[in-house]
């Protein structure tokens, strides 16, 4: 009996040998890239993170399918080696150096945020690895002259822009600009600032709220004594939802009423709920734009429909962004021909091509030359009815409601 | 007008912090376990108010009992066959503990509820009285009155029960509430128990007002860490009088000094209070009488 387990262990180890030596070998011969992004799987960042990920996935699945990445020929697989960074941009920038140095990735996706992105890039600068951000715009991200991250979203610069516009073109003459107290939120209310002055509206309140604040009616409040025609807010989707909600609960009147990010999410419109009505937001994804294709994802409508498959809700432009990261590099690496980082970096910097987003072409500094962008206004009182773009006026599938029905008419 | 209006949202915010911080304050003071879990139950007595709207369609007042009762098993369960395994051990241990198992708890909403916000909020939100220019939303009167009612419950169950009187003497004097007849590991069950049961009671309550998302307990871990501190340990009344207080100090702050330094002027009364009177405004550390 001893004598037959002795070889039946024998035999049983031979074949776990054979086996994974076979196995590896399938996995030399089937070329593959890696790529590297920490994530917020958990911790305060977690459905923003979720999104990042979601839309790296969808990218890596959709190439697959396709064969990979062709270089010189020859298709390379997409491989995604993904840690959770807890929501800690700390631990997003040590994630990102072991990505880096011991996971020996080739080419960096970034995580959720400015503010991690912007800790991040610093690594990527350090090791020469081009990092492409999908879902970080402020313009501090970009303008410290490096040369390895490049960025998918509109910067914040442009945040806010069609808002003002059409702020000017209903004579708006002041407007009070808020924002939460984070580096997103300081840069686009830097760009309103700008906007203000480009559009001749005069600035008569400006000043930040906390990000973990569980009461905004003090701000409300003093923004209601200057009583403004326009409130611009930057916020990210939990305060901006509240500051809505406060507003109703205080019966704060302001005829426009903008959101540099928020109510083009569905889980704002579902926090604000009815309070959300009549308030406007930029988009950067318009998806029944047929003209932005590409042979990886296909059209914006085809992103948004493959992506509902997958995750089970319609995403929005930030998810749109973090697949264009994917895009860019699949489009560089193919051009440089080569998985070597500076040729791909080169290969980034001078990218002019189409996709699902529109053109894809970086400026200088590694920030998106700017694209078309509307403004969106909630029109109803139902979360699942997405706004519709009302500005700029060739592009407006509806009237824009001006100005905001007051709350006790409503 | 607009001092009282800051004044009457300061004390409305003050009982949302003191519902937060009464089960935290009491397993502190009885037990002297920082229950690091206790956001995180409070992030479970959200999602249970969340289910009950969609499944139920129970409103999330309605649904306190309901997140009170479940948590409270969960929080009595959990100090009996785990903690308790602990208990003797030096304070850090169990702060670890709590830890592990609030990261276990926030990954298996994650897992099975996913990491998308969610909404429980009543389709009356926004709605409200005024009085002149003053305007009380409903749902923020009811959250501070439920608030009210759950401190003065608490207060009522520790000076007129049996288990109660068990609980104040354990709190008093472990040893010589064993010599008397108390079942001390009862005892720390069912305190635990009522800690992460009130927990629940306030993650119902905060599901009226707020976002719901697996991660949400940090945000109110921070918040009933200080409101024990300015109230004082272990103290039910002190958990009331450091939430009022907390409340009113972070609307007046950012009425007078700006709304971008909310959070540090809270923190800096906290520091303030720590200095002057260590063992807060009303509150005396019960475990080491």
């Amino acid at each position: 009996m001893k004598i037959r387990m002795k070889v039946f262990f024998c035999v049983a180890v031979i074949f776990l040998a054979l086996g994974t030596y076979l196995s590896g070998i399938a996995l030399t011969q089937e070329k593959v890239i890696k790529f590297g992004a920490p994530i917020s799987i958990t911790g305060a960042w977690t459905r923003e993170g979720a999104s990042v990920k979601n839309a790296y996935e969808l990218w890596k699945t959709m190439a697959n399918q396709k064969g990979g990445i062709n270089i010189g020929g020859e298709k390379y697989k997409i491989d995604i080696r993904y840690y959770d960074d807890m929501s800690d941009t700390n631990t997003a920038v040590k994630l990102t150096e072991k990505l880096i140095t011991e996971d020996k990735i080739n080419f960096l996706l970034a995580p959720y945020g400015s503010g991690p992105a912007f800790a991040c890039s610093t690594i990527s600068e350090k090791y020469h690895v081009p990092m492409v951000c999908g879902q970080s715009s402020s313009y501090s991200v970009f303008s410290r002259g490096y040369k390895y991250v490049f960025g998918i979203m509109v910067d914040t610069r442009y945040y806010q822009k069609p808002a003002f516009e059409l702020a000017a073109s209903l004579r708006i003459k002041n407007v009070a600009i808020v924002y939460e107290n984070m580096i997103w939120g300081i840069d686009t209310a830097k760009a309103c600032q700008e906007h203000a002055k480009k559009n001749n509206l005069e600035l008569i309140f400006y000043d930040k709220f906390d990000s973990k604040a569980m009461d905004l009616s003090s701000i409300l409040l003093q923004i209601n004594a200057k009583k403004p025609e326009f409130l611009a807010v930057n916020s990210y989707l939990q305060q901006g939802a509240l500051l809505a909600r406060q507003m109703k609960d205080l019966k704060i009147n302001i005829p426009l009423v903008a959101f540099g990010y928020g109510p083009i999410e569905l889980s704002w419109r579902e926090n604000a709920k009815d309070a959300g009505l009549y308030m406007v937001s930029d988009t950067q994804l318009d998806v029944e734009n047929t003209t932005n294709r590409d042979r990886i994802i296909g059209t914006p409508a085809d992103f948004a429909k493959k992506y509902n498959e997958m995750f089970g809700y319609v995403p929005g432009h930030s998810e749109a962004n973090s697949a264009g990261c994917g895009i860019a590099f699949h489009l560089a690496i193919e051009k440089a021909g080569s998985l070597d980082p500076e040729k791909v970096r080169d290969a980034l910097a001078s990218l002019d091509e189409m996709s699902f987003l529109g053109r894809l072409k970086f400026d200088k500094d590694g920030s998106r030359l700017h694209q078309p962008q509307y403004a969106v206004q909630i029109q109803s009182a139902d979360p699942k009815v997405k706004p519709v773009v009302v500005y700029p006026p060739d592009s407006a599938k509806a009237k824009f409601i001006y100005p905001a029905v007051p709350w006790d008419r409503r | 007008m607009l001092i009282l209006q800051v004044v009457i949202n300061g004390v409305i915010l003050g009982g949302f912090y003191a519902a937060i911080a009464v089960g935290f304050t009491l397993v502190w003071g009885v037990m002297n376990i920082i229950n690091v879990a206790h956001g995180t139950a409070l992030m479970a007595g959200a999602y249970v108010s969340y289910w009950a709207l969609v499944f139920l369609g129970l409103d999330p007042f309605l649904s306190i009992p309901l997140s009170f009762f479940i948590l409270y098993l969960g929080g009595f369960f959990a100090q009996k066959y785990l903690i308790n395994l602990i208990i003797k051990a030096p304070l850090f241990m169990t702060f670890i503990a709590t830890y592990g198992i609030s990261l276990i708890i926030e990954n298996l909403a994650l897992y099975f509820f996913g990491a998308e916000y969610r909404s429980a909020i009543p389709a009356y939100a926004g709605t409200g009285f005024t009085i002149g220019t003053l305007v009380i939303p409903y749902v923020r009167i009811g959250v501070l009155m439920v608030s009210l009612i759950l401190v003065f419950s608490l207060f009522l169950f520790l000076e007129r029960t049996k288990v109660g009187l068990a609980i104040r003497a354990t709190r008093m004097n472990r040893d010589a509430a064993k010599l008397m007849g108390v079942n001390i590991g009862k005892v720390y069950a069912v305190t635990f128990g009522i800690g992460v049961a009130m927990a629940g009671a306030a993650g119902s309550l905060m599901a009226t007002a707020f976002m719901i998302g697996p991660a949400m307990g940090g945000r109110y871990l921070l918040r009933a860490f200080v409101v024990c501190i300015l109230g004082g340990l272990g103290n039910v009344n002190g958990a009331l009088v450091g939430g009022l207080m907390f409340g009113l100090v972070e609307a007046l702050g950012a009425l007078f000094l700006g709304p971008g330094y909310q959070e540090s002027i809270s923190m800096g009364v906290m520091v303030l209070i720590l200095a002057i009177k260590p063992t807060g405004i009303i509150g005396r550390a019960y475990y080491d009488i």
